[in-house]
Formats: structure tokens, sequence, C-alpha cells
């Protein structure tokens, strides 16, 4: 063979090795490449470290099962002592060596030129690279997999976490309901002085175990990417001020001076998420009259910059509590975090609303800005753009909904919880209302045939039959008899967000109602559905 | 094996033809089909689903039957000893197609396999490989494109699904073959990198449009000179060769030439070198007698029955001379039949299975 002609077959062969990092597929390329320009009726790549070679060690061989072929067994027996040599029929094998990685053989009709074999020296070498090259990235897929294995097994436990919280919140919130419940209709009852006390010591509790649960429930709703905020138009200034009304006269329990100003640019109608919003402020003061033993807290509301239809404005809380370690800043911004362990001991809190905060923050555009020097006080601030609006714009939402309101109708109440059945049964006395109480979804049912009721308040989750089965069959009912559809209204402690739109859109309930049961909702939902008095 | 032919190329005449053999007790059947007869899948469809026995084969420009070239008719292989396996891939362009994992199913203990491929599948040459993958070179391949002369795919291979678009068949039998392949171009000129290639497009060669590297070697040889209407007319006596070591080039033809480009027939490779080829008639007619005698020294016994896969465009080149060719092979102690086909396959037993053009194979049985 011309020189020219073994050199092109040569750079036509260095030319297939190293086009993939899948093993099977480079050695694929090249095997077949080698075998056709080199006229060899059979080939196979071997990856062995013990320069050991046989079947169970093949990469790649062509013909694919190579097991019962009588060239390779002739092979497998006389490798060791024979690098190349004649195969019955007259045909050639070749034994090549590829360094550091295993062995290639080539089998021919016909001898191979020394020159050729000479010339393929630099080529096995980069076939040897290549494959080498192949096992390592296969290895890092397999460790990035395994990685991406582990972060996903991760992220379900901490989802499973959230969603025990969320649970166990939900069990929490039930009974609370009704201890709530029953303080108020206990002050009621014109008790002793000595008891008042009692009653506003279990009532700060309940209202405290009841921060600590919102607080889980809103993180676990953050950690689910459920957490949204809804806009609407209100009075800020208002809202604001009731706020700063509250903590005063906390601070002033606490003998620290409270400062408030609000910038006289600052519009009163805004859009935002009122609750969250409120709940931002209340936490940022909450905390910074909390952590300050002596001193002062002051709040500050300044206007940034603002156009015809929105205003970008600034919140700062600065204290003169105790203040933050430079490399704890970060760290308090982690869930149940608080700078010192001795703090939650002292202080109390179970470390989430900073956390929440934030993220509440974040999901309304803004970012958390702390600066803190420890043991002089910290400072706490954010800016958030808004749109604002007139005031006229901001029509019946802001009507209160309450007192003395008295409505005319019959009421099914179907409410498995003792409890609950006692503190509905309260509050519907004390509205006047006529009502029937029942403890299952079967019962709801049996007696909504017997007839004459105006609305259906439903708990959900209750024995025998729940909520959505007992709404179904008096749907059926009501077709099957050509009956108005009643009001039904959905009772339920399942408090994130989707279930209102799950009961009333999926399920078919009217309304929803979530527990601790408030007066002002059910007048709200009376005044929708029945007569006033 | 039993042949019949049907000089009618009616759907009629496929029809009689088939049920004749059949008739004869054959256990499978292998059809060549003349383009010309116009067979669509309206015409044969049902009656190759209802066929009781495995057919094969497909619709090529032209057939042959015994020292003749047919235009339009039909021939039908019966194989009476042993039932042909047939194994259909459907939509071989088809990425999402695993032809590798089709193959899988096909027995690996076979004398020789019939190959027919739709010559304008895009994905010829990873058929081809996967065949020699899976099955190596233990066993004897032969087959080669079928399709139209007018370039348009369509439907062109026979299963008892019906007649076939962008799929192979793949049969195998029992029966002991020899082949022979020899093609007698020889290089004018190169080697020549391609530069640039697209499946089976050569864009640049040694960095240069196609085109313009294969107009001066050609025309300076020929004397001709390209025009708009007479590309192909030149380049039938021009075909491309892949080099291989110990072994005839690998011919791919040049079929036409659109803005610099050569479309070729079969895949080519970016990096690869070719030579511009050239052949003497004498020489094409002696390289058929070649590969006769090469594939009928494998064979220990007489040979009863020759399958001559040729390449159209050796007709086409010939011209006349192309009968000299079917002389070669044609003998009275056995029968001929064969296909002028769109790209050959075979192998000799000794080196890789090629998908070649304008190559003779000569399969005895």
């Amino acid at each position: 063979m011309v020189g020219l002609e073994r050199e092109k077959v040569l750079y036509e062969i260095s030319m297939s090795i190293g086009n993939s990092l899948d093993l099977k597929k480079m050695t694929k390329e090249v095997l077949g490449t080698l075998l056709r320009k080199l006229s060899c009726t059979s080939g196979a790549i071997f990856q062995s470290s013990d320069e050991v070679i046989g079947v169970e060690k093949a990469v790649l061989s062509i013909p694919k099962n190579i097991s019962k072929n009588k060239d390779y067994i002739s092979i497998f027996e006389r490798y060791r002592t024979e690098s190349s040599g004649e195969l019955d029929g007259g045909k050639q094998f070749y034994l090549l060596k590829l360094p550091n990685f295993g062995y290639l053989i080539l089998i021919r009709n016909e001898e191979l030129e020394t020159l050729i074999l000479k010339s393929l020296t630099p080529i096995l070498q980069k076939i040897a690279n290549s494959s080498n090259a192949c096992i390592q990235n296969s290895e890092l897929i397999e460790k990035t997999e395994q990685l991406n294995q582990s972060l996903v097994e991760v992220q379900a436990a901490n989802k499973a976490k959230s969603q025990f919280l969320a649970n166990m919140s939900h069990e929490i919130r039930t009974p609370l309901n009704g201890i709530v419940g029953f303080l108020e209709l206990l002050k009621r009852t014109e008790p002793t002085e000595q008891q008042k006390r009692y009653i506003d010591v279990i009532n700060s509790s309940s209202e405290t175990l009841l921060e600590i649960i919102n607080d889980i429930l809103d993180f676990s709703k953050i950690e689910a990417g459920k957490m949204e905020v809804e806009y609407v138009a209100f009075d800020f200034i208002h809202e604001a001020k009731m706020v700063f009304e509250l903590f005063k006269s906390r601070a002033k329990d606490k003998n620290l001076d409270f400062f408030a100003s609000i910038d006289v640019f600052m519009p009163q109608y805004i859009v935002m998420d009122k609750i969250r919003l409120k709940q931002i402020f209340v936490n940022l003061i909450n905390n910074a009259i909390k952590f300050t033993p002596d001193g002062s807290v002051s709040v500050k509301i300044e206007v940034l910059e603002s156009n015809d239809e929105s205003v970008t404005w600034k919140v700062g809380v600065t204290d003169t509590g105790i203040g933050i370690p430079e490399d704890k800043i970060q760290k308090i911004l982690e869930p149940f975090t608080q700078s010192n362990n001795s703090d939650t001991r002292k202080f109390g809190g179970t470390g989430l609303g900073l956390s929440i905060t934030k993220n509440l923050i974040e999901l309304m555009g803004g970012k958390l800005e702390i600066s803190s020097i420890h043991g002089e006080g910290s400072t706490f601030a954010f800016t958030l753009t808004s749109k604002f609006v007139d005031g006229s714009e901001i029509e019946a939402d802001e009507v209160r909904t309450g007192g003395n309101m008295k409505f005319h109708g019959r009421i099914l109440v179907a409410e498995d919880n003792i409890v609950n059945q006692l503190l509905i049964s309260e509050i519907l006395s004390q509205m006047d209302m006529e009502f029937e109480l029942v403890g299952n979804g079967e019962e709801a049912v049996e007696e909504f045939r017997d007839g004459g009721f105006d609305l259906v308040l439903m708990d959900h989750n209750m024995p025998i039959l729940d909520g959505a089965g007992a709404l179904k069959q008096i749907r059926e009912y009501e077709e099957s008899k050509n009956l108005k559809r009643t009001p039904n209204i959905i009772l339920t402690a399942n408090a994130l967000k989707g279930d209102r739109e799950r009961f009333i859109s999926e399920l078919g309930f009217d309304e929803y109602l979530s527990k601790p049961l408030d007066r002002i909702q059910l007048n709200t939902v009376f005044k929708k559905f029945l007569k006033e008095k | 094996m039993e042949i019949e032919i049907d000089r009618s190329g009616t759907v009629d005449g496929f029809k009689n033809l088939v049920a004749n053999i059949r008739n004869r007790g054959a256990k499978g059947v292998l059809v060549l089909s003349a383009d010309k007869n116009g067979y669509t899948s309206e015409n044969l469809d049902s009656f190759l689903q209802n066929l009781e026995i495995p057919v094969f084969g497909g619709i090529f420009p032209e057939i042959i039957y015994k020292n003749e070239k047919l235009d339009i008719g039909n021939v039908a292989v019966g194989f009476m000893n042993s039932v042909p396996t047939v194994h259909t891939i459907e939509n071989i362009s088809d990425d999402d197609v695993d032809i590798a994992e089709e193959m899988e199913e096909i027995e690996e203990e076979f004398e020789t396999m019939f190959v027919f491929i739709d010559a304008f599948s895009t994905s010829i040459e990873t058929v081809i490989n996967e065949i020699y993958f899976n099955f190596g070179l233990e066993s004897n391949f032969i087959g080669g494109g079928a399709g139209s002369l007018s370039f348009v795919q369509k439907p062109v291979l026979y299963t008892n699904s019906g007649l076939v678009e962008d799929g192979v068949t793949l049969t195998t039998i029992e029966e002991v073959s020899g082949i022979g392949v020899k093609h007698g171009w020889e290089s004018i000129d190169g080697a020549f990198q391609i530069t640039k290639a697209n499946k089976n497009v050569i864009e640049e060669l040694d960095y240069k449009p196609a085109f313009e590297v294969y107009k001066e070697v050609v025309e300076k040889h020929s004397n001709m000179e390209f025009r708009e209407d007479n590309f192909f007319d030149i380049a039938k006596g021009y075909p491309f060769g892949i080099s291989k070591i110990g072994t005839e080039k690998i011919v791919r033809d040049p079929i036409s030439e659109e803005g610099g480009k050569l479309v070729c027939v079969g895949n080519v490779k970016d990096g690869d070198y070719v030579d511009i080829l050239h052949g003497e008639k004498d020489g094409l007619v002696s390289a058929v007698k070649i590969a006769y005698s090469e594939g009928s020294g494998k064979l220990e016994s007489d040979v009863k029955f020759t399958l001559f896969i040729d390449c159209i465009s050796r007709v086409l080149y010939l011209e006349d001379s192309f009968q000299e060719e079917l002389d070669a092979v044609a003998t009275k102690d056995s029968i001929l039949v064969g296909a002028l086909t769109l790209g050959e396959i075979a192998n000799t037993g000794s080196d890789y299975l090629e998908f070649y053009n304008k190559t003779a194979v000569v399969g005895v049985f």
C-alpha cells in the first residue's frame, strides 16, 4: 500500500476517536471505522486493568455476540503468549494494547502490513485516553445523579416535615377553637374580678399559642411555595396608625419610648396585601420591643419616589436593644433561629417570625435589610413599591359586618366535635337563630330530608359520612324533588390557601368558613344568604 | 428454488405470478418488480396482507431475467426447502426508531440474509452498520436499494403487511450462498478530503465548493463541459471512491449538483478522503466476471441459481455494452434473476458490510 493511502486511512481512523463521551457510542464509532478502513472481519475492545481478557471484559465487539465465536475462544486461550497469529481458515488475529485501559483485538482475512501495525501505536494511545475520559465522565454523571437523587430525597423529607407541621397545627387549632370561643362566652357570664384575671391569663396564653400556630402554618405555606399575596386597596394610614397605637401601649408597659412617623407625601390609600403588610409591621415592631430592655423603638415611613400611579416607600424600625452580632445577622433570617439560643429561653418565640417576614417582603417585591451593632441596637428596613388610589375607590369591602344583626331562617348544623357543637350552639343562640344540631353527615342528610332548613353549616371531617358526601346527597335529593338549592356552608379547620377554592369550585359548597369560628364571618355569610330581621 | 416470470407488469400479472409460485409449494417468495409496472399500495396491499407465505423483495428501476433486462414485469423466486424469516423495520429515517433494538429480535444463526432497503431513506448507513454490529460476517448478506429513477420516494418494499416506504426488510434463509463484489472503477485523480458533508451530500472538497473541484477534474478528463442540463450524463462516468485498506474503493455516485454541493447515493463522512474514479467499459465488464467467479468459487456445490444485484447507473453508463455484463453472469447451467438497483448491499465474507454504488454484486446458490 502506498504511503499516502495509508496516511489517509489512519487519519480517518483517528478522526473517529473521541467524538462522544459515552463509552459505548465512542467505541462503536472507533471500532466500526477501524474494521471498515482496515478491512477486518471482526474486532473487539476489552477493558482490563489486570491484563486478563475474556467475553465478560468486552466493552464492545463486532459482531455483538462473541461468546460462542470460535475465533475468540481460540484467542482467549492464546493471548498470554501470542500477540498475533493465525486462526482457523487462515484468518489472522492481532492483540493490541490500549495503554492503561485494556486491549483491542482485530481479526482479518489477510495479514496487516507491519508499517500499518506500527502506525497504529499513537491511535491506540488515543483510543485508550478517550475511553478513560468516557469512564471518568460516566462516573461524574453517576455522582451528579446520586447528588441530584439526594437532593430530591432531602427536598421530599423537608416537604414531609412541612406537611407534618401543617397537620399538627391543624390538629391544635381545632381544640383551640373551643378554648378561644368559650373564653369569649365566659367573659359574658359576669365573672368575679379574680375569675376575670384568670380569664385574661388564659386568653393571653391562647392568643400566644394561636400566634405560634399561625406562624407555623405560614412557614409551611412558604416552604411549600404556596404562600400568595392578595392585593386590595385599603386605607394604609389608618391601618398603620392602628398598629402604632397598639404598640405604643405595649412599649409603655416596658417603659420604652415609642416614636412613629409617616411621611406627609405617603398616599392614604394604597394597593397591597393588607393582612400580610400588617403582619410584617407587627412582626418587626414586636421584635424590636421584645429585644429592647430599655431605650426606644421608632418606626419611620418615608416616601422615596412617586409618580402618577405608584409610590416607592421605605419602612425602618429602629431600636436601642440588644443588637445582633455581625456574624449572626444572616443566620437570624433562617427559620427556627434566634441570634443566641439563650435568647429563646429569655425572650420566647419560635424563631419563625423574621423568616416569614423576610419571605413576605420578598413576595411583595421588596427586600429586608438589617443593620445592627451588638449591644447598641438594630434597624430592620424594607422598601416596597405600590400603586395608590383615590379614597372614593374604596368601597363596600371596608364596611364592617357584625354587631347585633339578626336574621330570619332555620339552620341545620352538622358538627361531630362536642366542643365545637357547644360553641356554635352558643353563638347561634345569642343570635336568636333557630337551629338543629346533628353529629355526622348521614344524620345531616336525614334531618335535611325532613325539610324546613334555610341554610346548612356543615363540618367537613365527620364520621360515617363527611361534609362533601353529605352535600352530594343533599343536592341529589333537592334535584329529585325539584327543590330550590339550599345554601350549604362548609366549616373547616383546613385553613391553607386553595382550600376555599377547592370546597366551593370543586366540591360545590356555597360558602366557606374557617375555624375558629368568627362571629363577624358568620354574620357576613348570613347576610349573604338570609333575610335580616 | 423455483423461478417464475411475469412479463405483463400488471396487477393481475403480479397476483398470478405469486399465486403460481405458492401453488407449486413455495414456503416463501422473493419478488423483484420493475418500477414501470406502476404498483401502488392500493393495488397490492390487500393481496399481500392475505398471502399465507412470507413475501419480500421490492420495486426497482429495472429487473433481470436470464440474460435479459426488463423495464416492465416481475420475477419471483420461490423457496421450496425452508421458510424464509422476514423482519421488517419501518420508518428507519425517524430518529425515534431504535434500529439496533429492532434487530435484537432476529435470530443470529442463519446462512444468508437478503437486505432490501428504501434507497431514499436517510438512515441507510445506520442500518448497514447495525447489521454488521449484530451479525458480523459469519453469514452472507446480499441486497440493494429499491426505488424509482424518478428519485421520488414511495412505498417500494414487499412485505406481508403491504408495500412499505422508508423501511428495510431483513430476510434470513438457511440456504448456503457465495457472494462476489466488484466494480472495476479506477482512480483518475485524488485524494481530495471531504471537508464538509451532510449525510449523503458532499458540500466541500479541500475547503472549496465540491462541484468546483469535481468539475475541474472531470471536464479536463472527459473533454466535456458541464451545463445546466447535463450533470448526470457526464457524472455517471465519474463517481467518487472512498479509500479502504486492502480492497477496492467504495464507490459513491454523484447524482445531482445543487448550489455547488454534490448529492450522492449513500452517506459520506466529514474528514474522509475520496478519489475521482472513471471506468473503461472493458474493465467494468471484466469486474462482473471476477465477481461471479469469486462468488461461485466460495460455493462448494454447483451453482443452481444466481441473484445478480447490479447498479442501474452502470446500465446508464454502459448503455448497449451492459448486455456484455449480463452475458458474463448468465450461464446455461443455472438460472439468473436480479435487479438493477439504487445502491447495492453485500459482504464478500472478508470485509465490512457496505452500501455500494455502481457496483456489481453476484450471489450464487
